[in-house]
């Protein structure tokens, strides 16, 4: 299993279980959270926590989920390390993604 | 030292060399670099995916990279059998200035790729190509002093 979903009323958890969201798995990553996206049309709260490593193409894939959940109340990205913050920061995707720290804080924003 | 790998044209290839590079440093209680990971993932994806031999099988040929740790700094030479990268993504990554893809505000046009080049060269200290003996070499210098950066 490379990732896994915890279904709440008004949204839905997606919890990558890889340590690497890269080249190699994003456009499945992407496929993915599309047809889920599709299916229950919530908000979905990323959980980052197993990420150590994101290129560019794992990157993409999150800008893509983005833009296909905006719709339905967008993406929250929680739990990030250090390597997924800088790559957000070197591509100004920063100023773009509420990037939460705590999956708590995430889920108190989405109870508001 | 020195190690050279060769890997398969393969996606799932690009984290062991990552590894690889990082267990390197650690043996030699250097910090783990971790923008060195990203680097060599987006080098390594843009020839996996966008160049090869012409008219052969290209999970046939391999892609070697060596990367040499002496004192401070990891220099990675990667080569590739294949046909001469053309001028115009040599000059990509080569150019001085870095070009991030633009954000205009609107969510819908955010980019979701063309960021790989760039990243490359916003991270490595030096970066050059060369053709020798039918095959293409991107050497890059990654100075171990900015990982703290």
């Amino acid at each position: 299993m490379k990732w896994e979903l915890e279904e709440e009323k008004h949204y839905v958890v997606v919890r990558p279980l890889l340590a690497r969201l890269d080249s190699a798995v994003a456009p499945e990553f992407r496929t993915f959270v599309s047809d889920l996206s599709a299916e229950q049309g919530k908000q979905i709260l990323l959980d980052l926590r197993n990420v150590e490593f994101m290129d560019s193409s794992g990157l993409g894939a999150v800008v893509g989920c983005y833009k296909l959940t905006k719709s339905v109340g967008g993406l929250l990205v929680c739990n990030v390390q250090q390597q997924v913050k800088d790559i957000f920061r070197l591509t100004h995707m920063d100023r773009i993604f509420e990037v939460n720290d705590s999956f708590e804080a995430c889920v108190d924003k989405l109870a508001a | 030292m020195k190690i050279r790998l060769n890997i398969e044209r393969d996606l799932e290839q690009i984290g062991n060399v990552g590894d690889c590079v990082k267990h390197l440093c650690e043996r030699d209680n250097r910090p783990g670099p971790l923008q060195m990971d990203l680097m060599i993932a987006e080098l390594l994806t843009n020839i996996i995916k966008h160049s090869g031999p012409d008219g052969e099988d290209q999970c046939e040929f391999p892609v070697g990279v060596t990367v040499i740790v002496r004192d401070d700094l990891i220099t990675l030479s990667v080569s590739e059998v294949g046909r001469p990268t053309s001028q115009e993504v040599v000059s990509q990554y080569t150019a001085t200035e870095i070009t991030m893809p633009e954000i205009d505000g609107n969510i819908m046009n955010l980019p979701e790729s063309g960021w790989g080049v760039q990243l490359v060269k916003s991270i490595c200290d030096d970066i050059s190509y060369e053709r020798i003996d039918g095959s293409n070499v991107f050497h890059m210098c990654f100075d171990l002093n900015d990982v703290a950066a």
